[in-house]
Formats: C-alpha cells, structure tokens, sequence
C-alpha cells in the first residue's frame, strides 16, 4: 500500500449506534481472516509512527485546558524534523467532533453565521525535531486545549457526570512532505483544510479528553509508568540496558502506586460504583520479538482488595527475544511501553538497549 | 436441463417407484377381486428433455398380456383393465426404460410419461427409475429458466461429496462463494429463497456449502431458478432452490452407510405395507477435526503456515424422518421432520488489527439451526388437483465473540395451498391458483459488554453491558393466480400476479403486487426459445423497520424487475444447449448509509437508497448420460453493479464505473465475478469404475482498497480510510481456479454393494485468494487463500 492520500484533518463524524450489524461483519470478517503469518507484528516499529498521545490531564471541567504529548517514533528518520498538524475541537451537539464545512452549510445558510461555529474547531502547526529519533513530553509537540464553558449545557445531571469527549487530530509527516490546502469551495465559505499524506512518511492519530461536570469526586489522573523489570532487575527510564543476542528476557513493568486508582463509574441510573483501574501495557520495540503485544496485571475490580501492587503487576510481564546480531540491523535498538488506564489516561516509557554480541 | 413438458398434458403426474426395484417387477396392487367395469387405459409417452412425443414406445403390463404400442402422436391406450393402480414399463429404443406407477380409474386422467435418452449400460435400471422421477407440483407450469437436477449420477460429480445438489453450485448464474452461499445473478445471498418441500427454510447448504441439509437420497428432485420463475415463488428477488423430498411409498427395505472424511451418514427406507412406508437419515460431520489435522499435517509438510481463511471448520449434523402414506387413489399423505445443525468455534487471539481490549478471551462462534416439521395432503382430483402443505418449526442463529453476542428466532407457521382447476372453458387454456402463508414471531438479541450510546473513551470498560432484544410477530398471506395459454401447440404464455402483503402487526404494513409474463415458442422441435419479464418484490427484515433501534418504519419492499431471453436446443439425444440472457434491474434496495456519507444526522439507518443492476448471460451445454461420458461446460459472463444513493462527485468514480446524473457513482458488487467457468465430467469404465474430473475458474471479487489509517490512540487500534473520493470496490483479489479429480468403484458382494470413492480437491495445490488481510495499521496487505489440496476418501455400503 504505497498511495499518496489526502485526508481531511476533523475525522469523527457523528455516529449511530449501528454495531448491531457492522460489529457482526467486521467479527465474522476477524474470524475467518485470523491467521496473521506474514504481516508485520504491531509490535515492530520500523517506521515513522505516533505511539501515544497524552492529555495532561486526561479529564477536564469545561472551561479548563490540558496540555496534549506525543510519543512519536521515527526509527529511520536519523533525527530528521518532522512537522506536525493537529486539530483541537470542541464537541458538536454534545457528542463530539469537528464540524465538516458542507454540513455547516446546511444547518447554517448564512454563512458569517457558519464561519462562527467553525471556529470552534482550531489548526494548529509546527515542526520539531526529534532526539534520538523520538518526540516525546517536553520534546517539541506540546499543546493546550482548552474547552468551552457551554459543553455540558442540555445535558441532564447523569449524562454531565458521566462527560462527553473532546477530539485531538494529530499528524506528523516528514518536514516538507505534507502539504495543507484549503479546499474551500468559495471565497465566502471558512476554509476547509485538507493534508496531503504520502505512505511510510506520515503518520495520523487521534485522542480524545473527557469533559465532565465537577461532581466532587476525583478527576482521572495520567498513571506513571517508572521503569521496567528486566531479568529480575530494575531499570528505571533512561538506564541503558544491555542484552545478549537472540536471548528470551521477561520484562515487567514498574508504575507508581497511585497509577491503578479507584475510582467511581456513574451508571445510567445515575448510581456510582467505585472500582479499580483495568489498565494494560502495549509493547513495542525497533527489533526483536514479543510474546505478546500487550499485556495487563492482575484484574481487581473491588477497591478494598489489599493485593499488593508489585504481586498484581507480575501478570503484567511479557516475554521479550532480543535480535539476532545481524550486520543490517543496528545494535542500538529501543524498547517503548505505553500503559493506558482505560479511562483516557496514558503513560509512556523508553528503554535503549544495546546488543552486546560477546 | 430438464424438458419443458406441456402442462395441460401433464394430467397424471408420473410415479415413478424407488430405486431398488428391479423393472420387471410385480404390479404394486393387483387387480381388485371384486371386479366392476373395466376401463381402457391410455396415455401418452415423451422425450423426457423437450417433451416430443416418442413414437413406438412399448408399454405393458409386467406378467400380463397387456401391452400397447404408442403411436405418431406417443399415445398409447391399454386394453380395459380393472380400476386399480398398476406398475406399467415402458421401452423405447434409443432410451431408458422405466416402471411407472399408473392409476386405472374411469375419472382419472391419462398419463404423461417422460422417457430419458438412453444411458450407458453400465447404468443399473434402478438409477435410471431415480433419473426420471421428477414430479411437479399440483400442474405446475414448466419455469421459462430452470435447471432441474437429475439426481444420481450427480452423486459421482468431482467434489461433489457424494452430495448431488452441490452440483447447483456448478451451474450458470451462481456466483463462486468461499463459505458456501449461493450468489444468484448479482443478488446477495439472503435475497435466494430456499424451499425444502415448498417450505422457505433458512438455508440448503450446511457451513462452508459442504452439504446440503437433507440427505440426497430422501430427494427426488432439486430445481435451481436464477430468475424469471413463476408466481407460485415470493418475496425474494433472487433466485430459488427448491429441493423436494419424495413422495413415493418405498416398496423394498433399502439401507446404507456412508462415511468419508467430512461426515458420516446413515439411511434407511422401510416399507411398512403397500401404502404406506417410512425414511430415515441422520448425518454427522467431523470437518471441523480433519480439516484443523489435516492442515496440521500439511502445515507440518510444508514447513510453514498457510493462511487459510479458517480457524477451526464447522461442525453439523441434520436428520430427517419421512413418512408417505396413500390413501385410494387421489389421496396421498406426506410427513417429513427435519432439522439442521450447523456449529462453528474458535478458540484464537484476536487478529493484530482488534485492539487489545477485545481480551475476554478471544473465543468465536456460530450457529445456525433449524428444525421444522411438515405435512402435505394431496388430491389429485379429475377436475381439482390440491396440495395443501403445513409446516411449523423453529429457525435459530447465534453469533458470538468475546462479549458480542447476537441471538435471532424465528418460530414461524408456513401454510401452502396449490390448486389447479380443469373446468376450463377453453381448452388451450390452464388456471391456478395459490397461497402461500406466513405467520410468526421473531427475537433478536444482541448483547454487548458495553453501552454504545455512551461515548466511552474505551468501550469495554464501560461498567453496564448492553442487551436489547427486538420482538415481534409477522403475517404475510399471499395470493397468487396464473393462466397458462397454448394458442396453438408450438406456443405457450404463461402470465400470472402475485399479492404479497407482510404485515408486522403495531409497527409496519405492507402490501405489493408482482405481475409477471413469460413465454416459450418452439420452432423446431429441437429448439425453444424462451422470454420472461416480471416484478420480483422481496419484505425488509424486522431489524431494518423498527424505529427503536434505528430502524425506518417507512421504508418499502425492495424490488427487482427482471429480464431474460434464451434460446435451448438439443443437437441429439445427449446434448443440450441452454443460452440465456439476462438483466435484472434492483430497486429500493435497503442500505445503511455509510459514515462517509452520513452527514445529515436525521437520516435513519436504513433507507431504500440502493440501486442494483446485473446483466450477463449463461450458457450450459450438457452432455446427458450417453457412452459412459456425463458432464456439463458452465459459462457466465456477468457484471453486477450496486448504487447507494450517495451523492459524489463525478470524479469520485474510478475509471470504467459509470456516473448517473447526479454525479453518484456505480460500483461493483461485492461478489461481482465476470467469468465464472466450470466443466465438470465423468467417465463410467468396465467392472463399476468411474472417474471424473471438475475444473473451475473465477473473477475475483472486488474489495475497496485500503488507502491510509488513523490510530484510535484511546482504543488501541487502527481505522481503516478507503479512498476519499469514495470509491468503492475499486480493486480486485486473483481469479480462483482449481481442479478436483475421482475415482469412484462400485462392487457388488451378494446382497452387500459397496461403493467406494477418492477424490482431490484443488489438485495441484493453488493458493486461491479468497479476501484481503492487512496488518494492524494496513500498512500491509495479503492474502486469505482457500483450502489447500485436500483429498476425501469415502465408503457407502448398501444392503
């Protein structure tokens, strides 16, 4: 699949519930194409690619901001700049997304009226470049959104607790390759913007935030993600490791103890029920293979359950095979764990291994 | 292909005894004791494949002195004989002798028998009794386009499984399916009706096509209809397979076993006395183990995988217990129950492009099921002949995976009543009349581990699982009435209506008339042509009307008004050409708008949007059994095309695909296939060896290309992006082609026949694609290929 493709940038549409009919396709379809012999494992990073998005914090107030990360790999990029497109939007009718210029046109003829609610969805841009072949906090693609004071108004007191969603765009593409055009059908209409994206050198995410009314109780935190287990030692972020080649190593994460929270679930009825966080654990490396490509702790729902959080997170290891030292492959390869939360919030780590061939 | 026999000649229909009886056996009744006044009995004989009369057949009595030679006209006329029922053989030369169970009666009218051209001699007479016992409905006018399956020797077909009415899957009109569905003419496969016994049953073939749901032995005939049949058929705008079970009271116990490497079966016919007997099969499969071994094994051979489109094959098992009584000689009682059971599981990690939140634990499943129950009465009246069939039973499908389910029922009642009326004040003219009744209820449940109404930032860890559960009940009584007209003998037209009303009480109603026209003219009597037009409307599902789960109460019947033109003609007594143009225009077709174009948020789910056309034609040239060669070449060209109703940019259509004024564009169909190729054949050696072979070849399906993705970061996965212009189908996977040869021998050892067979599928081993598989950002695609070479080997012992 090398075909240059232009996509515009506000991708969620409103939706209906239509799972009923296109879940049973797409399963079935799942079920007779499961043999995955010959396709690269997601678990490979060969190419340029956005790991993770994180929204510091992952659950806002209206009217507040967060500020949005990126965790992007670009292993063959050699530190090469990279530039970035990304759309903050605000919800549309309370379910969320960015407003397409033709569907503005027919609820709003007029169209200074139009050009008013498309504002409501804003482009911004840059370029960074990466170190080490990776953007991450702090590196470069950092952003704030903030949301509106009206995005709860309509909805009743349930629906408010349990929050709407607000929609991050993210694209990064080789500096210079993606090119914005504004496709505007005339001079009197908002600007409509649409990205070229050519194949294998670029890449488009998206991420949403939870909006959701001050109820009083806790809003969802970011876990922390603070190093790994590797053969029974601990190396925190940044400590290089050192493998031998073609050598199984079990590795398990290390999160701070507050990263699997308790929390409460507002129900339909507008009940709560406090549970604990489900997180898991993607994996992802430049070579070698993973046993699986993710992986989660002990599952603990009850809130009360003392289960120590080191015992839990055994579950959690995942059995890693380093490369085979190979004169095309470097020696300096990288690990990166991303653990989500289930609830929006997202941690990230990265490991640089060496290959010691001796 | 079957003959058109003219239907206002049809007055008896023919009886044909079971296939263990020798054909020179004993009368079925002798002459009642207490003798009234004799009757001449007469009637006439035909070509069995285009319905000319055979002059200097011989028919008699068996044992007796009775005998008459038919003369230029094919009739014949016996001398008086007692009122009575009589098992009559007929001989001509140049073909098949049959034993023909006759009524002698003074109200009853002659018979028509149908003569086959002659077979090899290596063809026991009893198969050739089997060949020809095709039995219409009460006067069942002949289908402009048809293709009646002759059961036995289709047994023997390359890949046939020893199951004749997969032969249909070799005909014209039906497109290649991987997972066994029958694609009829550019339909979709739920659009095909399937009638066992005139009932509508939810499918005729078990998982993957493997085998038909009823034994082949407890049918005595199955008829394919790609279009343009007549009224007595409804509410579909496909085609119909109509499989029908025997009706004849067995006169000998016959009994077998057949196992090969995909199932096991056993049957038994007993005859309880001289009217009445009772048949019984059960089958059950074990694909699901030899498949999953065998790819094992040659996974093993091979030294890597093969990325078969299956994970663990179907397992399925069905029974059918047949009872047929008669009573005097109009009265016959028909009672069969039957089920079908079709399973399928796996147990695997989900595919690299499902998000890992799909974790419950990776297990699939489905199944379908049905069993049902049904009970015809027949009259065949000198002025009134009836058939009045019930039927009750309930129809079942699940679908799971991880914590998806869906659970759908139906419990439907199924009443039909043909009748034929022969008071007709015209001669060259025949009436009949018909409905066809349905009355139910239906359930759909689907459950989800989440709350699709709730935008969850990860839907599976959304606390409160959803369940809702649609029910209903339907009644849908339809009418029919059909005129048939010979003005003079080379011609006949044959016009009918048909009025379906469907009826979901509180939540939809409707009501449409189908009018449809056909005509046959022959020419020559070795050449018929034929032309049909008519209205095909088909009732939307529950699912698409109900408003509470995004369904459009006022959506309408979609409807097909479909075209066809051909011409058969018979070069000799053992071959036979059928062309047949066609096109089928779709319209109202129901579709669920796509997100692409789902701008407009008042726009329900479901609308009557789509459009659909396919044109094409068919050939088939048969070759009957004839100096131990049987076989057919199957051609269809075709092209079928589908429009949503979307409205697009003309340069939205890729290069080839039609743009309509506004702009939308045509796209192929999903199973569009624009050659569709097969020969099948099969040779009869000395000492009861037969070989055979059958080759196939297709167009490969189109698919929508895969241009970009996006990650969802919150769901762990990627989106796929067609290509924004919208194109549809805009690529194609490989054509499919493959080669199935074998061998069959038969040996008689006294009173035990063993019939044993061999055969390959795909022979030399082609890796045909079957869909497309991408990687988990669909940065990457390959491959989903069929079975492998595959050999089946398999033993039928009969005593």
């Amino acid at each position: 699949m090398n075909v240059n493709h232009s996509v515009h940038i506000s991708l969620q549409r409103r939706r209906r519930p239509r799972f009923y009919v296109a879940g049973i396709l797409v399963s079935l379809m799942a079920l007779l194409s499961a043999c995955q012999a010959e396709l690269t494992p997601r678990t490979t990073v060969d190419s340029l690619r956005i790991l993770a998005i994180q929204a510091e914090p992952p659950e806002i107030s209206p009217g507040d901001g967060s500020i949005i990360s990126a965790l992007i790999a670009d292993p063959l990029g050699q530190d090469r700049p990279l530039d970035w497109f990304m759309t903050l939007c605000t919800p549309d009718e309370v379910r969320g997304g960015c407003l397409e210029y033709n569907e503005l046109l027919e609820e709003y003829p007029d169209p200074d009226e139009a050009e008013v609610e498309y504002a409501r969805c804003c482009v911004r841009g840059g370029t960074v470049t990466p170190v080490g072949g990776v953007v991450e906090v702090g590196g470069g693609i950092t952003n704030r959104l903030t949301t509106a004071e009206s995005m709860l108004e309509g909805l009743d007191e349930t629906s408010a607790r349990q929050g709407v969603n607000a929609q991050i765009t993210l694209i990064v593409c080789v500096s210079g390759v993606c090119v914005p055009e504004e496709t505007s059908p005339d001079d009197s209409a908002p600007t409509d913007v649409a990205i070229e994206l050519p194949a294998d050198q670029s890449s488009l995410a998206i991420k949403r935030i939870r909006v959701a009314s001050p109820d009083g109780s806790p809003r969802n935190a970011n876990p922390t993600l603070e190093g790994l287990i590797v053969a029974g030692e601990t190396f925190a972020e940044g400590t290089p490791l050192a493998v031998s080649p073609n050598t199984p190593y079990t590795l398990q994460p290390v999160v701070s103890a507050d990263s699997i929270e308790c929390y409460a679930s507002v129900k339909s009825d507008g009940s709560e029920e406090y549970t604990f966080e489900s997180p898991y654990f993607s994996w992802y490396a430049t070579g070698g293979e993973f046993d699986e490509y993710f992986s989660e702790p002990d599952y603990i729902t009850n809130c009360s359950d003392e289960t120590p959080l080191e015992e839990r997170m055994q579950e959690a290891a995942n059995l890693w095979t380093s490369p085979a030292l190979d004169p095309n492959l470097a020696v300096e390869q990288r690990l990166y764990l991303v653990m989500w939360d289930r609830r929006g919030g997202i941690s990230w780590l990265l490991m640089d291994v060496g290959i010691d061939g001796e | 292909m079957r003959a058109r026999f003219p239907l206002f000649l049809l007055c008896l229909l023919t009886m044909l005894s079971s296939g263990n009886v020798p054909l020179q056996a004993q009368p079925a009744a002798s002459p009642p004791t207490t003798v009234p006044d004799r009757v001449a009995a007469s009637g006439k004989v035909v070509h069995a494949l285009n319905g000319t009369p055979i002059v200097g057949a011989e028919v008699r009595v068996p044992n007796t002195s009775f005998r008459a030679i038919t003369d230029k006209k094919g009739h014949f006329r016996l001398p008086p004989l007692p009122p009575g029922r009589y098992d009559v053989s007929v001989e001509a030369g140049g073909f098949n002798s049959v034993l023909v169970r006759i009524s002698i009666a003074s109200t009853a009218r002659p018979p028509t028998i149908a003569l086959s051209p002659h077979q090899s001699s290596n063809v026991k007479s009893t198969d050739v009794v089997e060949v020809a016992s095709a039995r219409r409905e009460v006067d069942e006018p002949p289908q402009v386009v048809e293709r009646v399956l002759t059961l036995p020797e289709l047994q023997k077909v390359p890949g046939s499984f020893n199951d004749a009415v997969r032969a249909v899957q070799n005909l014209p009109g039906i497109a290649r399916s991987p997972i066994g569905f029958l694609i009829v003419r550019g339909t979709e496969p739920q659009d095909t009706g399937y009638y066992i016994d005139g009932i509508r049953v939810p499918q005729i073939f078990h998982f993957l096509g493997l085998h038909t749901v009823v034994n082949t032995d407890m049918l005595e005939q199955v008829t394919f209809l790609p279009g343009n049949y007549g009224v007595r058929y409804g509410r579909t705008i496909g085609g119909v397979v109509d499989a029908r079970t025997t009706e004849d009271v067995p006169t000998a116990r016959q009994s077998y076993v057949g196992v090969d490497l995909l199932n096991s079966v056993a049957f038994t016919k007993v005859p309880i006395n001289e009217d009445q007997g009772l048949l019984l099969s059960i089958r059950r499969s074990y694909a699901d183990f030899v498949l999953d071994k065998g790819l094992e094994i040659a996974e093993g051979i091979r030294g890597e995988p093969f990325n078969v489109g299956f994970i663990q094959a179907p397992q399925y098992w069905d029974y059918q217990i047949l009872y047929n009584r008669t009573f005097g000689d109009r009265h016959t009682l028909h009672a069969l129950l039957f089920g079908s059971h079709d399973s399928v599981r796996a147990v695997t990690e989900p595919p690299a492009s499902v998000q890992p939140a799909f974790r419950a634990d990776g297990e699939a499943g489905t199944s379908f099921s049905f069993d049902k129950g049904v009970v015809r009465h027949r009259y065949n009246g000198p002025i009134l002949q009836s058939a009045l069939t019930l039927s009750f039973g309930p129809d079942i499908n699940t679908f799971s995976f991880g914590g998806f389910s869906v659970a759908a029922a139906n419990y439907g009642f199924f009443m039909r009543e043909d009748l034929s009326l022969n008071f007709n004040p015209l001669p060259q003219l025949g009436l009949r009349a018909g409905m066809d009744g349905l009355f139910g209820g239906y359930s759909f449940k689907f459950s989800l581990p989440f709350d699709p109404r709730v935008e969850s930032l990860d839907p599976l860890l959304d606390p409160e699982p959803y369940s809702r559960t649609i029910e209903g009940s339907y009644f849908a009584p339809a009418l029919y009435l059909e005129a048939e007209y010979h003005p003079f003998p080379q011609f006949t037209l044959i016009s009918g209506i048909r009025v379906d009303p469907f009826v979901f009480p509180g939540l939809y109603s409707t009501l449409w008339i189908d009018p449809r026209l056909s005509m046959t003219f022959r020419p020559l009597p070795t050449t018929l042509i034929k032309a049909s037009v008519g209205k095909f409307g088909e009732n939307p599902l529950p699912l698409a009307i109900d408003p509470e789960y995004g369904g459009n109460p006022d959506i309408a019947p979609q409807y097909a008004i479909q075209y066809s033109l051909g011409v058969e003609h018979i070069f000799n007594e053992f071959l036979t050409l059928d062309v047949t143009g066609f096109y089928s225009d779709q319209r109202d077709l129901v579709v669920i708008p796509t997100d692409e174009t789902d701008r407009d948020s008042s726009r329900p789910d479901f609308t009557n949007d789509g459009l659909g056309r396919s044109k094409g034609i068919e050939i088939l040239l048969r070759h009957n059994p004839h100096n131990n060669l049987f076989g057919w070449l199957s051609y269809t060209l075709m092209k079928a095309e589908r429009l949503d109703g979307v409205p697009a940019p003309e340069s939205a259509c890729s290069p080839g695909i039609a743009s309509t004024s506004e702009g939308a564009c045509w796209y192929p169909f999903d199973f569009d296939q624009t050659h569709i190729f097969t020969a099948v054949g099969s040779y009869e050696l000395p000492h009861g060896w037969t070989v055979g072979g059958r080759f196939r070849y297709s167009t490969g399906v189109p698919y929508t290309r895969v241009s970009n993705a996006y990650y969802d970061v919150d769901r762990n996965y990627y989106v796929a992006l067609p290509s924004l212009n919208g194109a549809r189908n805009d690529a194609r996977i490989p054509a499919f082609h493959d080669l199935t040869l074998r061998i069959d021998k038969v040996t008689q050892l006294k009173r035990v026949k063993l019939n044993g067979y061999v055969e390959v599928i795909n022979v030399y081993n082609r890796a045909n694609p079957e869909s497309v598989d991408y990687n988990f950002d669909y940065t990457e695609e390959i491959y989903v290929t069929g079975l492998p070479i595959f050999p089946n080997i398999g033993l039928k012992v009969e005593f």
